[in-house]
């Protein structure tokens, strides 16, 4: 059943999945396109200094695509859902609604997580065909809140969509916006990284929160 | 014959490790097919898990993460508003009157110039009382030169005097997040200007590397150069502090002040694309955590060396002899620092976000005079009084002493309990006047006492479901 599960989410979001895929894809050939062409124009030891010691990054094309992806993601799986009440109907088959989300979000957080690991790799190879591996490193890290943020947007989407009250909806969608917004905050590498284990300790109660979500979607509760 | 069954055995050979590699892949594929499944399955057993652990955790979990949240906002929202700013001090030395003179920010473009007794003073006259800083004021006006303490000061003598340099924690290695890649300026004495070097260099377990910018590779050769002069030096690698201006926009270039990893201090500078490397005489037990350098035509000293007990030198020109500075309150941590010499004194001062600490010292930089001061208290009005009432405690991300993210939370102490009793009043109101059908509970009660102002927001965004 799980697998089957698996495998009828996987046909609903396949093609939005390809374009995110393409969409992560060409994002990233610009900023590999864009980094080239200045090494070209410019001498490389000023664009080493601004990147290492101005802080200026060359990546910062992709600082809302993740967040971008983890929405897209959560709004492709759950609005035919909602919209047509198809959860409802999921809900009834013999699988726990819990089990059942849990597939929902192991799909949509493993697609998320191949999105975010594609990146990854892609900003790694231009970093490490460009510049040194300290700068490589550095660049890493300073994606990992971007990444952060668009796991939380997804499981933040999600529930948000899952929500039937709509004062509910408006108080999660603030929370989450704020919650979001903290980490974007600052600019240059790495400025977030002594809270980001503080803010990742916080990972577990976003999955909690989209299972009271389904537990209140299947009651059909407005409070 | 032979040849043919030779022949045929490397075929033969070949078939079999062909079908072997095809079922090693097979093998492998099919393992890592059910390693993927397995992880799946567990995900998904962990998730349902968390899901089903408990009734209420899930309106908890989001609870918490709401109060996470409005503390940060709200009352970073409330002071952008309602909030005064923060005050702050500059003291100077003033050479006319003897003593300290200062500049007090008391938020809404509103300023203080008062002298350590208490005398205020226009804006105009303040500048005339430190007639080094104002120098060009003071030319405007027709009043250079000066005489003071019997010397003679034109505008020439005075810039000659002058310089500035000021450390601000933010700055100092470690508190903030920077990539250990420097460019060494290579000096050459027919060049006008600093051309940027194209190469960086780092320091390594085992030496000094360059690479290059061109082609991001290391530059074997000169990487050898430079280790093979640093080891001749005794060089203990790795380097331990590295200090230096990365930038060219400054007279002349001095190079690196570096810091082995038994304590002795190198100076690296390139000459003409040559190391040229000096061991310094700084003694070794001279615990150094950073070494600031600054270039300027007076070449008095090349820069500051900060210990990991927040002592302060100078390192002279004259033999790299470190001279004291007197900066006994200073705490890198959590303090700025500051240096202003004239032609007459030198004035250090740091400060921190409660007080300003300052010393003049003659030419010689013996002390001569101290003084300190609060810095003027103007959070302390009525809007911070209620802002301390209404919130517990309040989460922020930044510090003005350091450069990147510091979070931290901050208790508003014995003030918030009126606020916390107002939340729980307000809850009582809320379950018993608005909601009527919920009844109170103790977990809310709990949460209330906590967070105040918060869990009440959350408490009614947020019904019981039960």
């Amino acid at each position: 059943m799980i697998y089957s599960i698996f495998y009828k989410e996987w046909i609903k979001i396949r093609y939005f999945f390809l374009a995110l895929v393409c969409l992560n894809g060409a994002v990233c050939l610009k900023i590999w396109v864009d980094i080239r062409q200045e090494l070209q124009a410019e001498h490389a030891e000023m664009i080493w200094y601004q990147t290492i010691h101005i802080q200026s990054l060359f990546y910062s094309d992709i600082r809302y695509i993740p967040l971008l992806s983890g929405i897209c993601l959560a709004v492709v799986q759950f609005v035919p859902e909602i919209l047509q009440k198809r959860l409802r109907l999921s809900m009834h088959l013999p699988v726990d609604r819990e089990r059942l989300l849990a597939i929902f979000l192991v799909l949509g957080l493993g697609l998320y997580t191949a999105l975010a690991l594609f990146d990854t790799a892609a900003i790694w190879a231009v970093s490490r065909f460009y510049f040194p591996v300290e700068v490589a490193v550095f660049s890493l890290t300073t994606l990992l809140p971007w990444h952060y943020a668009g796991f939380a947007a997804y499981l933040g989407v999600s529930l948000i969509l899952l929500e039937p009250a709509w004062s509910r909806r408006v108080f999660v969608l603030l929370v989450f916006s704020g919650f979001i917004s903290l980490l974007f905050s600052g600019s240059g590498y790495c400025r977030l990284n002594p809270a980001l284990p503080w803010l990742m300790l916080l990972s577990p109660l976003f999955f909690l929160t989209v299972f009271q979500g389904a537990c209140r979607f299947q009651q059909g509760e407005v409070s | 014959m032979i040849h043919l069954s030779r022949y045929v055995n490397i075929g033969l050979y070949k078939k079999v490790a062909k079908n072997s590699a095809c079922k090693c892949s097979a093998v492998l594929l099919r393992e890592v097919s059910r390693l993927i499944s397995y992880t799946i399955g567990m995900l998904v057993d962990l998730i349902t898990f968390l899901g089903s652990t408990a009734e209420h955790l899930p309106r908890y979990s989001l609870i918490l993460l709401g109060v996470l949240t409005m503390s940060y906002f709200i009352p970073t929202g409330y002071w952008k508003i309602f909030g005064s700013e923060e005050g702050r001090t500059m003291l100077f030395y003033s050479p006319l009157k003897k003593q300290f003179v200062y500049r007090d920010y008391l938020g809404s473009h509103r300023f203080h110039y008062r002298d350590e007794e208490g005398n205020d003073y226009s804006r105009a006259a303040f500048e005339e009382l430190l007639p080094f800083l104002y120098y060009k004021t003071m030319e405007k006006k027709g009043l250079l030169p000066l005489t003071i303490e019997g010397q003679s000061f034109d505008k020439t003598t005075i810039k000659k005097g002058r310089q500035g340099v000021e450390i601000k924690s933010r700055h100092l290695p470690g508190h903030y997040p920077q990539i250990p890649l420097y460019p060494l300026f290579s000096q050459d004495p027919d060049q006008a200007m600093l051309p940027f070097p194209e190469d960086v260099f780092r320091f390594t377990e085992k030496g000094m590397e360059f690479i290059n910018a061109d082609f991001n590779r290391i530059d074997g050769e000169l990487s050898k150069r430079f280790t093979h002069a640093l080891m001749m030096k005794g060089f203990s690698f790795p380097a331990t502090v590295i200090g230096g201006k990365t930038t060219n926009l400054k007279p002349f270039d001095t190079g690196y002040f570096i810091r082995d990893s038994e304590g002795a201090v190198f100076h690296v500078q390139r000459v003409n694309n040559e190391p040229k490397i000096i061991r310094t005489p700084i003694p070794p037990e001279t615990d150094i955590r950073a070494l600031v350098i600054s270039e300027n035509r007076r070449k008095e000293f090349y820069g500051l060396a900060i210990t990991e007990e927040n002592q302060v030198y100078l390192i002279s020109y004259d033999h790299y002899k470190l001279i004291k500075l007197p900066a006994d309150h200073y705490d890198a941590q959590s303090m700025d620092f500051k240096l202003l010499i004239s032609p007459l004194h030198r004035t250090v001062t740091c400060f921190d976000d409660r007080q300003v600490f300052g010393t003049v010292t003659d030419a010689g930089y013996s002390p001569m005079k101290s003084y300190q001061r609060k810095l003027p208290e103007t959070t302390k009005s009525t809007s911070d009084f209620i802002g301390r009432m209404l919130f517990p405690f309040r989460l922020t991300l930044t510090n003005e002493f350091r450069g990147q993210a510091d979070p931290r939370l901050h208790w508003n102490g014995w003030l918030a309990l009126v606020g916390i009793g107002l939340s729980i009043v307000g809850y009582h109101v809320y379950v018993r006047g608005i909601r009527k059908r919920e009844k109170r509970s103790w977990p809310a009660i709990c949460l209330l006492l906590l967070t105040g102002v918060y869990g009440l927001i959350c408490l009614v965004a947020l019904p019981d479901d039960a």
